[in-house]
């Protein structure tokens, strides 16, 4: 037993030392592969002289381009505050012992996760078709208050509503998740405690779901923001109608959609750092205290 | 509900052998629960004094933690009323009559009754301090110093003055499971309940959990605890209640009980634990 583990041992010895040296000699090769590839691609890109490039600096802060930020950028915020709101009332009623009222938001989720924005888009843009007054009807009795579908129901009133109720069904689902992981021990000793029911969810159950949702949270913005290119198709003057606007006149479709592009990394960028911080502060939070001598040398 | 109020008045002293009996601080009486109709509490009894100390025991699954949780009505019994010095949980009292009551008076109600878990179940985002300041400050409306005092007291007493602001975390689990202890005692419960609380700490941890409800029913706490640490109940319980199949087998004094229980399953039961 002890004569075939040391020399088991003995082989690991031999055989260490080069097996190591080989894999770092790979790490190096990939890294020097993986720049030329690059170097290659921004070299090649900048050559080539569809790209247009001295076109993408004018452009880039065009009033026009920059008006089409603030529209995305405006309607991803409101959009996602309004799903946030929404998202945990829908979670509520799920979670909720009333079967009829969990039936209702399952079967919410259910329609606007499994329609494609891009069709619930088009179906509230073209309500009017559907319903060209809107008013609150009483069968027999007529309508009350009825005013032109296509007066109220303009193009940005269809994105958000579009936009919003989609965005609702996905966050319903992960405010849901973030409750369903907390652990029932924590509601037990706040109950045990005396806390009302209320108390328990402020103080115990929601700060600790917020967390456990908050990464998904920021990935769901990401996501939005580009969704909201798709308003283009209801002649919305998104970043990216704006561009389209400017190109179907001049022709310069690649620089612009070079344009377009910096611009979502740009916002996505600015998001993600947001996030993380966020993220950090919160981690910070539970974790301050974990290596109290390190921090006191700091 | 059927009970009558008069139950709160100290039921036959003959389970207990409680010489003097003095009035209960807490007294159940047919408590019932099933889970989807597996019964698993066939009508409990059980008349705890002052400043005693009871220890549960009885095999896996014969309901010991479903009774504690009917006690202070984590569980809501399909039948029975557990009166806490004199107030019946869940109910209050209108022309004498017992009406149930909301779930925001029922928690207020449950203040009294502190309790401890196997997995201590810290508040995981809060720091220690916090831990013990919440419930006295929003349910007792304790002042922030006076609610800081006494959780400062009460580290000290289980002897981690100097984790004030350590998150549970980072904590060993017999520090979290005393620091859960400081918790419930931080509402000056009138009864502590205990659910198997060593049975998740390793072997080296016990000891300083057990110190700390040792002295705790030393200073007259009354305590209910389910507890699978033989040598502890039989040096600190003042009764023993062996629980098998959902309900009461036996209950007797430690001594008599680890002499040689009055049941043949009793008997069966100790030989298994010891
Ligand atoms: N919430 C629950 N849902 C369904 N069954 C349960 C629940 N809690 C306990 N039980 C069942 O009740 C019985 C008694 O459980 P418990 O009181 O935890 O026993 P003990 O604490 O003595 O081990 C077990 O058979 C257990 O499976
Ligand atoms: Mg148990």
């Amino acid at each position: 037993m002890t004569i075939i583990s040391s020399a088991a041992s003995r082989l690991d010895v031999l055989h260490a030392m080069p097996r190591r040296g080989r894999r770092r000699l790979w790490i190096v090769a990939v890294n020097v592969v993986v720049v030329l590839v690059l170097a290659w691609m921004v070299v090649g890109a900048a050559l080539t002289p569809g790209f247009e490039w001295r076109l993408v600096g004018p452009y880039l802060f065009d009033s026009r381009i920059l008006t089409g930020v603030l529209v995305s950028v405006g309607m991803t915020l409101a959009s996602m505050a309004m799903a946030i709101v929404l998202g945990v009332g829908v979670a509520a009623l799920r979670m909720s012992s009333v079967r009829a009222a969990a039936g209702a938001a399952t079967a919410f989720i259910w329609v606007f996760r499994a329609i494609p924005m891009l069709v619930q888009l088009l179906f509230w843009y073209n309500l009017a078709a559907l319903f060209p007054t809107l008013g609150l009807g009483f069968p027999g009795l007529g309508t009350v208050g009825g005013v032109s579908t296509n007066e109220v129901i303009g193009p940005l009133t269809a994105a958000l509503i579009g936009l919003t109720l989609h965005e609702t069904a996905y966050l319903a689902e992960i405010v849901r998740g973030g409750f369903a992981a907390v652990p029932t021990g924590q509601r037990e000793a706040a109950a045990a405690l005396g806390l009302s029911p209320w108390r328990t969810f402020r103080r115990v159950v929601w700060p600790q779901a917020f967390r456990i949702v908050i990464p998904s949270l920021g990935n769901q913005v990401i996501s939005l923001l580009k969704a909201t290119s798709l308003v283009s198709v209801i002649a919305l003057a998104d970043l990216l109608y704006s561009a389209q606007l400017i190109y179907a006149a001049n022709y310069r479709t690649i620089p612009l959609l070079v344009v377009v592009s910096i611009w979502y990394m740009v916002i996505t960028g600015v998001l993600s750092l947001a996030q993380s911080w966020l993220e950090r502060r919160l981690g910070d939070r539970s974790h301050r205290i974990a290596a109290p001598t390190e921090e006191g040398a700091l | 509900m059927t009970t009558s109020y008069s139950l709160i008045k100290p039921a036959d002293p003959s389970g207990a052998d409680s010489p003097d009996s003095p009035d209960p601080i807490v007294s159940a009486r047919g408590l019932v629960k099933s889970f989807g109709g597996h019964r698993v509490l066939h009508g409990v009894d059980l008349d705890v004094a002052p400043g005693e100390t009871v220890c549960v025991i009885g095999p896996s699954g014969s309901g010991k933690s479903t009774l504690l949780r009917c006690l202070n009505r984590l569980e809501t019994p399909d039948a029975g009323l557990c009166v806490i010095d004199g107030v019946p949980l869940g109910y209050a009292a209108r022309n004498g009559a017992l009406v149930e009551v909301g779930a925001a008076e029922l928690a207020a109600q449950r203040a009294a009754v502190g309790m401890v878990f196997q997995g201590f179940n810290l508040f995981a985002h809060m720091t220690v301090r916090q831990n013990l300041v919440e419930a006295p400050r929003s349910v007792l409306g304790l002042s922030r110093r006076e609610a800081d005092e006494r959780a400062g007291d009460l580290l000290a007493r289980v002897g981690l003055a100097d984790k004030m602001e350590a998150y549970p975390e980072t904590l060993s689990g017999g520090q979290q499971q005393r620091v859960a202890i400081a918790r419930a005692l931080a509402m000056r419960p009138k009864v502590m309940l205990f659910d198997e609380p060593t049975s998740a700490l390793d072997p080296e941890m016990v000891d300083e959990v057990l110190t700390v409800m040792r002295d705790l029913a030393a200073e007259g706490m009354t305590m209910i605890l389910v507890t699978h640490e033989m040598g502890f109940a039989r040096d600190v319980a003042d009764r023993i209640v062996l629980m098998d199949h959902g309900a009461v087998l036996e209950q007797s004094s430690p001594r008599q009980f680890f002499a040689r229980p009055a049941t043949q399953r009793g008997r069966t039961f100790l030989e298994k634990v010891l």
